[in-house]
């Protein structure tokens, strides 16, 4: 009876509440524990690997700079007829852009928004002042307190005593930045003379003549900025546009006034090239996919349509190509050479297989340069093989292989590299084969071809699946020794990315290509999943 | 005694605050004889401070996440000419007083003293080096012909038989091809502007092409010509000059056709050293240092005055030699010689650069 009451009634723990909330809230609790224990691996995965490629895949599409270079423009050309040079109206807008510093006053500066009607864009700030009339016509806003006082926020902010006088000193070094980074699209410009500027104002009366100075001042030297960072850009869709600008910046200068058409003309006879104005219509966007269709060899004409890269610089598609052959070559080189001596390691006795596993792994704990370098000695023309080669009547002494600077040195040496990564996984799972199940099979009568193949390779098919996705992985953006030893027909789309990253500055291209990369990744992945399965995958 | 053991402590911090912390300044410059030559002429005879020199591989894709992202961990940089102009236009250097910088002693102003157009307020100038052609001695007697004398012989295969070795990066090579085509060196960025002209340029290339070994890194030319994997090659004229004059090694220069480009130093923008890194600057582009890294090896002062300091000192450099015959911007080098064109390279180096690759990969 009292079992049976027992039963019916809500088991209690010894503090009274009962079993079932005390389970939850203990559960709950180690949850939480749980949460915290991964806490610092998420978050260590969210900045060094989630938001750099997000960053990646923005940068790829992304065309903003030039957008708030040339807002007139952008929104004028849309009425020109791409036949002819453009009338005077274009060419003002252009002046308009590349001098005056309006478009960052103006709210809606950038792409379809702009309003070429609205006079604020035509209102001209006498460079050598006054200029608090000027830019409270373009923007009355400006003549409001309202406005100025987050900017004085960031001022005050940075003079707040830190207690630490190194802080004190980077955080008044950084506060131009902020400002200038508030007013414009760039990191790099530094408002100084606002900063000092807005050190004077108290942040409630009316804000005065010098301010305004100091702000037009700051933004002209941000609008040099930002005019050399989107002639950068701009010489990618048409080189050329470089030392354009350059050029007429200083022209710019010297004109008194309209008309403009002629007066740029003769000061770069670029201007009256209709490329370059072609060029402008393929810009005009927030959002472009030009440097993905670079990155394939690929360009848009004047009309949007998808046309062939000029033949001449046809370079990508052929290096994707070749990437792709390399890495697959790489990949079954690697398996044809772990696969028996992975075998060998997991059947030898351990006194030896130690000492094969050592030799193994002392690649891997030598430098990657000297590995290059000692390949270098023995595969070139004047190489150690060649030169055994000739010494022993193989070949004629005018004959020598080439083995080195081209695409099969890459090859060669990208195997001996990686070849760890595929034995070490065909290794683990081999390892755990009990040598029983061979027996077993040869036994029952399979030849040892036969018991091999139907007993024990499906079963090392887990550990050759890991090493041929982490081998083709690895390959597919190696860059390193494809420079070094690559030559000719070596490198690999690889050594492009690093040269858009680093030389030519063309992040949005290198962006692009990485995101083609990692896009090809993941259906190589996909691909892998559906044939294989992914659960099948063992590294040990 | 408590007191005064506060008033000690205080006085201890106090000091220790009002102290300036002795100036350290990084520069990031190419590593190997070069930086050692740097730090000899520059760091060493620097007393104010303290320089320290890191590698890097040239670009500027460092610079730009550095300035941009407000992170600064270098104060100097040691850039190409291409790089000196397109970063000081993209905002990521300091623009620099000019009359803060040590003068010529005839008082010409250091800007004046420069040897080519200094093209902003962000550069302070380096040295001078080049592209060169360079073979092993004896290595085209034995076949009983007159050693290559000129830049067309570099891409005469047929009368200097052997393998060519050069760089996988277009610059110089465009003009070399020309110069070894018949263009005379200051004829060389019209043509190469005009219609046809890379075309002509690239059909040069295509005559050396099936004899073409490529290297990426500046020791390598040295190593292909010494093995014998190629009989002439295209290297940095320090390399060169550094194995002939420092370890002795048998190789000759032909001057012929040069192509000269020009290294500045640039102070990346936003630096908190920029007091220090100034000092060091003003420091390193007096003509005393410019002439000072010649020492080390074979690049030549951009200022003139740099120059007259070594022409006045011979034998100049360290081993009691004689360098001036060495200079890449002085003497019988300069006869036929180019000064690489950085503007035209901005407008078109990334067009030409893939064009060049495609040209390698065919």
């Amino acid at each position: 009876m009292a079992i049976a009451n027992a039963s019916s009634a809500p088991i209690l723990t010894a503090d009274g509440t009962p079993l079932k909330v005390s389970l939850k809230r203990s559960m709950r609790r180690s949850k939480i524990q749980a949460l915290f224990l991964v806490l610092p691996a998420f978050l260590f995965l969210l900045v060094v690997f989630i938001l750099p490629i997000g960053n990646l895949l923005t940068r790829s599409v992304d065309d903003t700079l030039v957008n708030w270079q040339l807002p007139l423009t952008f929104q004028m050309i849309a009425d020109w007829d791409r036949a002819n040079i453009p009338e005077e109206e274009l060419f003002r807008a252009v002046f308009v852009d590349f001098t005056t510093v309006n478009k960052f006053f103006i709210e809606s500066n950038r792409g379809s928004s702009v309003n070429t009607s609205d006079a604020a864009w035509w209102v001209a700030i006498p460079p050598k002042g006054p200029y608090r009339e000027a830019i409270i016509q373009i923007n009355p806003a400006w003549g409001d307190v309202v406005t100025w006082q987050p900017l004085k926020e960031i001022v005050d902010r940075s003079l707040e005593d830190t207690g630490s006088e190194k802080d004190n000193k980077h955080n008044q070094r950084r506060a131009p930045f902020d400002l200038c980074s508030e007013l414009t699209p760039l990191t790099n410009a530094t408002c100084s003379k606002l900063f000092r500027a807005l050190q004077n104002w108290d942040g409630n009366s009316a804000p005065d003549e010098p301010i305004f100075a100091a702000v037009y001042k700051d933004l002209a030297s941000a609008q040099k900025i930002l005019t050399g960072k989107s002639s950068t850009r701009m010489n990618y869709e048409q080189p050329g546009w470089k030392g354009l600008v350059r050029t007429s910046i200083r022209a710019f200068k010297k004109m008194e006034g309209p008309p403009y058409k002629e007066a740029m003309i003769k000061a770069n006879k670029r201007w009256g090239e209709i490329p370059f104005w072609e060029s402008l219509v393929l810009m005009k966007d927030n959002y472009t996919m030009g440097y993905y269709l670079n990155a394939v060899d690929r360009r848009f004409d004047v009309n949007k349509k998808i046309q062939l890269q000029s033949e001449e610089r046809r370079v990508y598609v052929m290096l994707w190509w070749r990437t792709l052959l390399i890495s697959f070559l790489v990949t079954v080189g690697c398996l044809v050479l772990a696969y028996p001596v992975s075998h060998l390691l997991a059947t030898l006795p351990l006194r030896y297989s130690n000492l094969l596993m050592i030799c193994v792994l002392m690649p891997f704990w030598t430098s990657l340069l000297v590995r290059i370098v000692s390949w270098m000695v023995m595969l070139q023309q004047q190489g150690v093989i060649n030169d055994a080669l000739v010494w022993s009547h193989l070949l004629s002494d005018e004959n020598r292989l080439p083995m080195m600077y081209n695409f099969t040195g890459t090859v060669i040496v990208m195997i001996q590299i990686l070849l760890p990564f595929m034995i070490l996984p065909i290794y683990s799972v081999m390892k755990t084969i009990p040598p029983s199940y061979m027996r077993a099979a040869q036994n029952l009568g399979a030849p040892p071809s036969l018991a091999f193949l139907r007993v024990y390779m499906p079963q090392t098919l887990p550990g050759i699946g890991a090493g041929v996705i982490l081998v083709f992985i690895v390959a597919i953006g190696y860059y390193i020794t494809p420079d070094l030893v690559g030559g000719k027909d070596g490198r690999m789309i690889g050594n492009m990315i690093a040269y858009h990253m680093q030389k030519s500055l063309n992040w949005g291209l290198g962006a692009a290509m990485g995101s083609v990369l990692l896009g090809a990744i993941l259906i190589l992945y996909w691909i892998y999943d559906k044939l294989v399965g992914i659960d099948n995958l063992k590294m040990g | 005694m408590r007191k005064s053991l506060q008033f000690g402590l205080a006085a201890a911090l106090g000091a220790a605050i009002v102290l300036p912390a002795q100036a350290e300044v990084t520069v990031a410059s190419w590593g190997g004889a070069y930086t050692m030559s740097q730090q000899k002429a520059y760091a060493d005879t620097w007393t104010a401070g303290t320089a320290t020199f890191i590698n890097y591989n040239g670009g500027l894709g460092e610079v730009r996440t550095q300035v941009e992202s407000g992170n600064i961990q270098w104060d100097i940089v040691d850039v190409l000419p291409h790089e000196a102009r397109v970063g000081c236009d993209e905002g990521l250097f300091e623009e620099l007083p000019r009359d803060v910088f040590t003068p010529a002693p005839d008082g010409t102003s250091m800007d004046d003293d420069t040897m080519v157009p200094v093209p902003n307020d962000c550069v302070v100038p380096q040295i001078f080096w080049s592209y060169v052609p360079f073979y092993k001695e004896g290595t085209f007697q034995s076949k009983g012909r007159k050693p290559p004398k000129t830049i067309a012989d570099f891409f005469d295969v047929e009368n200097f038989p052997g393998k060519r070795g050069i760089h996988t990066w277009a610059n110089a090579l465009i003009e070399m091809a020309l110069m070894a085509d018949g263009v005379a060196a200051a004829d060389v960025y019209d043509v190469m502007s005009s219609d046809g002209g890379i075309d002509r340029a690239f059909a040069k290339l295509d005559t050396i092409k099936n004899d073409v070994v490529f290297w990426s890194s500046g020791s390598k030319p040295l190593e292909l010509v010494m093995s014998g994997e190629v009989s002439m090659a295209l290297a940095y004229n320090g390399r060169i000059g550094a194995a002939i004059l420092s370890e002795g090694a048998p190789f000759v220069v032909n001057w012929d056709g040069q192509v000269l480009e020009e290294e500045w130093l640039v102070m990346l923008k936003g630096t908190p050293n920029y007091d220090e890194a100034l000092a060091f600057m003003i420091h390193a582009s007096a003509p005393e240092q410019q002439a000072g890294q010649a020492k080390w090896i074979n690049y030549g002062p951009m200022r003139r005055s740099g120059l007259d300091v070594i022409a006045a000192n011979e034998p100049f450099f360290n081993t009691g030699v004689d360098i001036m015959p060495h200079m890449p911007n002085a003497g019988v080098a300069m006869a036929n010689a180019v000064f690489a064109n950085p503007d035209w390279w901005a407008d078109n180096g990334d067009a030409i650069a893939e064009r060049f690759t495609a040209w390698m990969g065919q």
